[in-house]
């Protein structure tokens, strides 16, 4: 190049090399001597900057074909000769390194398999409610609602039901709604029955006409225009059609409703409701954040809610402000949603005032767009569970981990090997290969590898699928045919770990000079092993992470399990509303004749059980105005109840029949006083000195309405009444009987005995309900059941990232003692003993996991720290999970790399040393 | 095979590689090639003409000896080959015989 003179005086280097680069090198010389001869032309007439500038601009102008770099003629006519040499040589050297080929083809077929089951999964995720035509203006109406005392904010997918029409008829942005409500659920699923077939539904929706403008569902049959418009029409799926009619005409058919419960008297109140069927809709996609079977016209709800939804003629202002309806907005296509959103404020005044802040909570509405509804959050009132977006970005990352552990695996072993191929690379160069042939020969061979492994991957996804959803608790359903582009592109992962894999060793082997290899001296192996130590420090610490995350998780969740959680839940029987319901007109007869069983310590009613939470309302203590009202939790429950559940009572006394007073003050059927126990949070909250003081306050429901007036007779300590994911909160246990819930507790023994006898009775005294139940600790235990999920997940995560990681380790510790064999005879025949070698060999590695766990430590730290926030009852992240986690992860490490070691230690120094 | 067909910018190089007879290399084409006709190239349009007159067959080219500007760099030199000569003594001819059959008139007159 130019020799003659420096950086600052002549052309710009950067277009030199590039020139040198694209250029094929006949023609080189005589191209940049032209552009020599111009540039100092152009530096004597121009100056320096115009001259380099002119020179980019000339380099840029010869990047044409004729001056483009090809392969010659001789090279393009060696191709497939040589193409059918690499492919022997590729598979000889994966039989001749057996072990080496298992490790990395395993290693990277499961790092790979990890890869495709997150990125189906999270396709899967993102690919919800993509098939609305007006996906692009079609929100959903969210609403946030902060409580006055604490600030807290609980989202909700749910909206007053009068919102919608008023935000039409006032803001021109609004093209349409239609709001979705549904009264039943699984707690109270309705019967539907077609002349003698009977069958309980909960996917029933009340839906605005609009609904099947906004949201795009075809209609198999009827006119959508007029399915929903007339009162007793009903629309279904296809596939509740073929359940209730089969094979006949759906269409003009009548299907009976039957929503009636049975109250404490066990009378069945109200009416049953023909529906004539008016439209049959296509099966809604599975990839929607809510499916149905049923939809009732919204215009059935005026008589349920005795006013016009529409207007809200005639209807109580709750409905201004009481969350029902999921509310859908079509907006104008030229109306901003976020502008949309600001004009909310006003709405609320205008509609609401302060009728929200006078009972302890403010509303903040926004606007969701359907597209993303799936995965933005898990408000309160989802009509369907929904995805979580953290889910999908620590799958990601923990697969993409996975994956780079394996990559690394192949990228140290096959570095290390290159030593064995030395001669190879050697003899080839000495023969003439270019270096550019021989990157393409070890680029090919690891992309051969990756592809084997990807065919494997492909097998063990397949497997991993099902177990992966079982996890999440998802219905996994993947249509092959559908996904035809998509398995391709899953294509794209196999050639991209193969290529960018390979590229290292690639560019190592291919770079050693024929004549030092083929003498036996090898150059740069020390900048070789430094990246290996640094490749084998990364894979390390990222197991080393997430044995930390699989501990804190096992951790946190036993602290949950076990926490003293203030009442007592062994062998505790509980019965759904379904079967309660029916059993309450004989409550007590069945409870007497339970309590008659000596396997049965005790039966009480109540509208909850403790651990899983409840309803409650707005409470003030007489003689309070009424704007220091707060919302406390409520129990109903029978005389019998503190004592089943163990409750602890520090002032006061529990319930008793013997007391008159107990049993409340009834005025026209209704009740206006009864009598209350309230925990230690609720006396604080009302503002008494002490549970002492609390005995004898009355305190009242909802101030505004009075609903009744409580006495405060006991006193309880804090127990969790809700999941320990939240804190403590004001409740009471009100002694009233409206009861969803009859809980036995068993004594110690034969329970399952003591179990046939409770559903005997119940089929004596309930004989229509079909009898169910579960056990308190193990209802309790489920809570925890996303936690235990993650648990689990990360366990198998944690355990494939170190196996493959030790896979590696085991495959270098092979390679360090054969390339160490010379030394290790000597050493022997020296004197050195058995624990000498192996520390010799051991020592190199073990240190490499130190620093690999001192890395990581910090960075688990947050990331663990980080997850256990969310906990209102939590672990603290000690340093005897770090303490283990090093240990764990070093006992491996020190393991694998001893087999070997001991293995080199015992070889005879005769073996090793007769050679040379 | 590429046509034998001459195009302009063609042509002209071809006469200045004739024009500068045994200093015909991609610099001193495209200084000739401004000072006699006024017009400015892009010296890789020089080395791409030549490149396809040579392919064309109309030019032959050799590398000369070393030299003390250009950092060393050996310059290719062109020469018009016979069939190069043949082919602008045809561009000429057919250039006069159109000449010729052009009316008097038509010179005179203007149509610009």
């Amino acid at each position: 190049m130019t020799s003659d003179r420096n950086d600052s005086t002549g052309p710009p280097r950067l277009a030199e090399v590039w020139l040198a680069f694209f250029c094929a090198p006949a023609l080189l010389e005589e191209i940049q001597g032209d552009l020599h001869e111009l540039f100092d032309e152009r530096l004597r007439r121009h100056g320096r900057l115009r001259a380099r500038l002119h020179y980019w601009w000339d380099v840029l102008w010869f990047f044409r074909p004729y001056v483009l770099r090809r392969e010659s003629p001789f090279e393009q006519a060696r191709g497939p000769i040589m193409w059918k040499n690499y492919l022997k040589i590729a598979f000889r050297s994966l039989r001749k390194y057996k072990g080496t080929s298992f490790i990395n083809v395993s290693g990277l077929a499961i790092g790979m398999a990890c890869c495709l089951v997150v990125l189906v999964f999270v396709r899967d995720e993102l690919s919800y409610d993509r098939y609305h035509e007006h996906e692009d203006r079609l929100y959903r109406l969210a609403v946030h609602a902060f409580m006055l005392s604490s600030g807290e904010d609980f989202p909700s997918a749910t909206s007053p039901i009068l919102w919608g029409p008023a935000l039409q008829r006032d803001y021109p942005e609004v093209a349409a709604y239609t709001r979705f409500v549904g009264l039943a659920s699984p707690n109270n699923p309705w019967t539907l029955s077609y002349r003698d077939q009977e069958f309980t539904e909960e996917n029933i929706l009340y839906a605005d006409p609009s609904a099947f403008d906004l949201f795009s569902w075809p209609l198999l049959q009827g006119d959508p225009e007029a399915a929903l418009a007339e009162p007793q029409s009903i629309v279904l799926t296809e596939k509740m059609a073929a359940k209730y009619f089969g094979r006949d005409d759906p269409l003009g058919k009548t299907l009976r409703l039957d929503p009636r419960l049975r109250d404490n008297d066990g009378a069945l109140t109200g009416e049953t409701f023909d529906y004539t069927v008016t439209g049959v809709l296509k099966n809604i996609p599975r990839r929607s954040h809510f499916t149905f079977d049923f939809l009732l016209p919204s215009s059935g709800l005026n008589a349920i809610y005795g006013g016009d939804i529409n207007t809200g003629a005639e209807m109580n202002n709750w409905f201004w402000r009481g969350r029902i309806a999921h509310t859908y907005l079509l907006l104008q296509e030229d109306a901003d949603p976020r502008a949309f959103e600001t004009k909310f404020d006003a709405f609320l005044d205008r509609y609401i005032g302060e009728d929200t802040r006078s009972r302890g909570y403010y509303y903040e509405p926004y606007l969701q767009r359907i597209d993303q509804i799936y995965l933005d959050g898990n408000l309160g009132g989802q009509l369907q569970d929904v995805g979580d977006v953290t889910n999908v970005t620590m799958f990601s990352i923990i697969a993409a981990f996975i994956l780079l552990i394996a990559c690394i695996n192949f990228m140290n072993l096959s570095t290390a090997r290159s030593i064995g191929r030395a001669k190879e690379v050697g003899m080839r160069k000495v023969v003439g290969a270019y270096r550019k042939q021989l990157v393409t020969q070890f680029l090919g061979e690891s992309v051969l590898i990756s592809l084997i492994s990807f065919v494997l991957a492909l097998g063990l996804a397949w497997l991993m699928l099902p177990l992966f959803y079982g996890y999440l608790n998802k219905e996994f359903a993947l249509d092959y045919s559908q996904e035809l582009i998509f398995l391709l592109s899953l294509l794209g992962v196999g050639l991209f770990v193969g290529i960018f894999a390979g590229s290292y060793p690639a560019f190592v082997l291919s770079r050693f000079k024929p004549a030092a290899v083929l003498k036996g001296v090898f150059g740069g192996r020390a900048r070789g092993s430094a990246f290996r130590k640094g490749l084998v420090v990364f894979q390390f610490a990222i197991s080393a992470i997430l044995i930390i995350a699989t501990l804190t998780v096992f951790k946190q969740l036993n602290f949950m399990r076990s926490y003293e959680l203030g009442f007592d839940r062994e062998r505790v029987l509980v019965t759904p509303p379904t079967v309660a319901r029916s059993l309450m007109p004989q409550y007590e007869a069945f409870r007497e004749e339970l309590l008659s069983n000596p396997q049965i310590a005790d039966v009480a009613a109540a509208s909850g059980v403790p651990g899983q939470g409840g309803g409650g309302d707005i409470y003030v203590a007489k003689g309070s105005p009424a704007e220091d009202g707060f919302g406390l939790g409520e129990v109903f429950v029978d005389y019998n109840y503190v004592e089943m559940f163990g409750l602890n009572l520090i002032a006061g006394r529990d319930f008793s029949r013997e007391i008159g007073t107990d049993a409340g003050v009834r005025e026209d059927g209704r009740f206006v006083e009864l009598a209350a126990i309230v925990n230690e949070e609720a006396v604080r909250q009302f503002g008494w000195e002490s549970p002492e003081a609390a005995l004898g306050q009355q305190i009242i429901r909802d101030p505004n309405a009075v609903d009744w007036t409580a006495n405060v007779i006991g006193v309880m300590e804090d127990f969790h009444f809700q999941s320990l994911r939240q804190p403590i909160g004001p409740v009471a246990l009100l002694l009233y009987p409206r009861y969803s819930y009859v809980s036995v507790k068993f004594e110690p023994g034969n329970i399952p005995e003591a179990v046939a006898f409770v559903e005997e009775q119940a089929a004596v005294f309930a004989p229509e309900a079909a009898f169910a139940y579960s056990f308190l600790d193990e209802a309790f235990a489920e809570q925890y059941e996303a936690e235990e999920r993650l648990g689990e997940v990360f366990s198998y995560v944690a355990f494939l990232a170190i196996f493959i990681a030790c896979l590696g380790l085991f495959g270098l510790a092979a390679f360090t003692a054969e390339r160490r064999t010379k030394e290790i005879g000597v050493r022997k025949v020296l004197g050195a003993s058995l624990a000498d070698i192996v520390v010799l060999l051991s020592k190199g590695f073990a240190l490499l996991v130190l620093i690999a766990f001192v890395v990581a430590a910090p960075l688990a730290y947050f990331a663990v720290d980080s997850w256990l926030e969310d906990f209102a009852y939590r672990i603290d992240v000690g340093v005897d999970i770090f303490v283990l986690a090093g240990l764990l992860a070093f006992a491996i490490a020190i393991l694998t790399i001893s087999y070997q070691a001991i293995k080199a230690a015992l070889a005879d120094p005769v073996e090793s040393l007769r050679h040379e | 095979m590429k046509g034998t067909h001459l195009g302009e910018f063609e042509e002209l190089i071809l006469l200045m590689v004739g024009v500068l007879y045994d200093q015909a290399y991609g610099v001193a084409i495209l200084h000739a090639l401004e000072e006699h006709t006024g017009r400015s190239a892009k010296i890789s349009a020089v080395h791409a003409a030549l490149h396809r007159l040579e392919k064309k067959g109309y030019l032959t080219s050799w590398v000369g000896g070393a030299t003390r500007e250009r950092g060393g760099r050996r310059k290719r030199f062109f020469e018009i080959t016979h069939a190069g000569k043949a082919a602008l003594v045809e561009r000429r001819q057919t250039r006069e015989r159109l000449w010729g059959l052009m009316p008097e008139l038509s010179l005179q007159g203007g149509a610009s």
